[in-house]
């Protein structure tokens, strides 16, 4: 019997690392107790480190040299050692599980499968391997789990996630598309549901996930992802900030065979000098490159085109859904670029979206807000995400799973 | 043209020896060259722009789009069936390769096909839109970049999906093909999400316009997608059938989308151009 639970979350960046302390109590309300970011993870740069703090509103930042995510973590857990602050759980978001699991306790057995899907994304799933031995040495006792981004895109239907590859290829490698910001979107479902009162069934959501780092849609039906824009990796789809999204795959054999370019090279100039960066030739800040619309034709290019794809997207999946009845956008862009929401619902009366232009430009971005006309067919939101509540939720039922277990031996 | 070989060798270097040929035997005759991505080369830049640092942009990397004379003949046919009134049209090629593209007062604004045919909907044997990262982790299990395009433009696709050679003809068939349904339903779901984003682009759809080399063999295909467009509102005219002709009117009465199915030739529409190049070079 437990009357608090109190969880840790941790989500790693690829330079960042965000922790909360979630308090549960039986009826299941949840406060944060303890929440913080450290910046700068591993990077060597002209300004230092850090870990900030908010303590029940109490804000503290710290400058420390961080080496590793690992590095990280241990200070945030001697932290709550002397807040006296005592955990029941840690979990972690894993972002690529390969559809091998949605939420698991990190065992030995786990250990070796995560390690295994390093290959996949090798900045992201060292870092949390990290955290997670540094967790496990720190606390040996202390039960620790891991939620994958991708397991909300596994309702995906077959006819949205195969790649038509030879299949003795895609059986090898698992090419299909997986797509990412799951933890985002389900908790962007849940809130739109919450706050506008519709039932999940029969809804149709386009969610726009759009991050100063990767950014992705997604179509919803009946509260499940139908589709999604990233794909087997995080590069396709949208414009992104240093990411290509979509290209034809073989502009890139082109490039390597006509013009020599190392493999590794163009990987990462898709990867890190392509989107914005890329065309706008300066920035990948969207906001750098408002200022400079004006007076600089590749960063209108570069603008137009970041709106362009993401309008491509919203558009097919309308088609996709046979209709619309919510489009919301989330993540750092999404919610506090009034710019970019006005352009992306320019001209689309024709699936029933009508933004109310003031609310839109008004909205302050820090909470949820409706944004449609009054005679738009289509509600338009604003929905803050918050993946590490995720994190927290599929904890709870971890542990409620762990007690009905304990009940049933005794 | 010979520098345009290495965008498509295999069939720009053909092309290139036939008409080398020809024009030696047939000096006396005037050999008109069509090219299928002309009626893309003025897409706009947001469309035909990949989102790649400039030093790759600058190598000739852009979207050419392919099937331009089809497209382009369908917004004419599409104008003398709906008396001038075509307004934002979405073109839909259905067949071994199918391809859309969007249209407005004649001009392209985006099409499927990309800097190869490979990009867009997938093919008879060409994969279509995937992830590039597949690319680098093909090469990095051993394969040659002539192996991988070969794999991704030759032995993918429906081809590769059903384990067997795949026409669309039998893919048109209908869903009582069997064994044809997981083909079917891509080519079916492509199509429709093409038609959206083209939509979103244009701003909204006043025509729908199907172009085939098998109208007849279409028809439950064309259903099957109006029917899922109905929201736009797309209306079919329940008694619409191909029969006779080479142009159809499928949009029910006072239908505010018109919906329209061309057969498409392209021997007949590379004569009709030729013909009129040749009245207008005529002193």
């Amino acid at each position: 019997m437990w009357f608090f639970l109190n969880i840790l979350t941790f989500n790693c960046g690829s330079s960042s690392l965000t922790f909360k302390v979630f308090s549960v109590d039986q009826a299941e309300n949840i406060r944060v107790v303890l929440s913080g970011k450290a910046h700068r993870v591993g990077v060597t740069g002209s300004r230092p480190s850090s870990i900030e703090y908010d303590h029940g509103g109490n804000r503290a930042s710290e400058e420390t040299p961080l080496d590793d995510h690992g590095q990280a973590a241990v200070l945030v857990i001697n932290k709550l050692g002397e807040l006296g602050i005592k955990l029941d759980c840690i979990g972690h978001r894993w972002v690529h599980a390969a559809g091998h699991f949605q939420t698991a306790w990190v065992d030995d057995a786990l250990l070796l499968r995560l390690k295994a899907l390093v290959p996949i994304l090798p900045v992201h799933h060292p870092a949390i391997l990290r955290v997670i031995y540094a967790c496990r040495k720190a606390l040996p006792k202390l039960p620790q789990y891991v939620t994958a981004d991708g397991a909300f895109h596994s309702t995906i239907p077959a006819c949205a996630c195969t790649y038509l590859l030879p299949k003795g290829l895609v059986k090898k490698y698992g090419f299909r598309k997986h797509g990412f910001h799951g933890l985002s979107y389900r908790y962007v479902v849940r809130k739109i549901v919450e706050n506008l009162g519709i039932p999940l069934e029969g809804s149709r959501i386009v969610a726009c996930h759009l991050g100063t780092g990767g950014s992705s849609a997604v179509a919803v039906k009946d509260g499940e992802s139908v589709d999604t824009s990233m794909g087997y990796t995080a590069l396709s789809g949208l414009v992104m900030s240093t990411r290509s999204g979509d290209i034809d795959p073989i502009l890139t054999l082109y490039l390597m065979a006509v013009y020599g370019y190392h493999p590794d090279d163009l990987m990462d100039m898709l990867n890190k000098k392509s989107g914005l960066l890329g065309i706008s030739g300066f920035s990948s800040d969207i906001r750098d490159i408002i200022q400079r619309v004006g007076e600089d034709p590749q960063a209108k290019l570069a603008f137009e085109m970041y709106v362009y794809r993401l309008k491509k997207y919203v558009g097919s999946y309308v088609a996709v859904l046979g209709g619309l009845d919510v489009l919301v956008f989330t993540d750092d862009i999404g919610v506090h670029n009034w710019l970019v929401r006005e352009k992306v619902c320019e001209g689309m009366d024709w699936c029933g979206v009508r933004l109310d232009a003031e609310a839109n430009k008004r909205v302050s971005g820090d909470e949820i807000a409706r944004l449609d006309a009054p005679d738009s067919k289509v509600r338009v939101l604003i929905v803050p995400t918050e993946e590490e509540l995720v994190i927290c939720w599929e904890g709870i039922a971890l542990m409620k799973g762990k007690k009905d277990a304990a009940a049933v031996r005794s | 043209m010979e520098d345009a070989v290495r965008f498509l060798p295999e069939f720009n270097d053909m092309t290139c020896k036939v008409l080398d040929r020809w024009t030696n035997e047939l000096p006396e005759i005037p050999h008109v060259l069509f090219c299928d991505t002309a009626f893309f080369s003025g897409l706009p830049d947001v469309a035909g722009t990949y989102a790649v640092p400039e030093e790759l942009r600058e190598k000739g990397v852009r979207r050419y789009g392919s099937y331009g004379l089809v497209h382009q003949w369908a917004w004419e046919k599409a104008r003398s069936l709906f008396g001038g009134n075509v307004g934002k049209m979405v073109s839909v090629y259905l067949g071994d390769h199918t391809n859309v593209a969007a249209l407005r007062d004649g001009k392209s604004l985006d099409t499927t096909i990309g800097f190869t045919p490979v990009e867009g909907i997938p093919s008879r044997t060409g994969c279509g839109d995937i992830d590039a990262t597949i690319v680098f982790e093909l090469h990095s299990s051993g394969m040659s970049f002539r192996e991988i395009n070969e794999l991704l433009s030759r032995k993918s696709g429906f081809k590769a999906l059903l384990g067997r050679r795949c026409s669309y003809s039998d893919l048109a068939a209908g869903p009582a093909t069997v064994g044809n349904a997981a083909a079917r339903d891509i080519l079916i779901y492509d199509v429709l999400k093409y038609i959206g984003a083209f939509t979103a682009v244009l701003g909204g759809l006043d025509t729908l316009a199907f172009a085939t080399r098998h109208p007849d063999e279409s028809m439950s295909l064309i259903g099957e997608i109006c029917g899922r467009l109905d929201f736009l509102p797309v209306k079919l005219h329940p008694h619409s059938s191909a029969a006779g002709g080479d142009a159809w009117n499928l949009s029910d009465n006072g239908a505010r989308i018109n919906v329209s199915l061309f057969k498409s030739d392209i021997w007949k529409i590379m004569a009709h151009l030729a013909e009129s190049l040749i009245e207008e070079k005529q002193p």
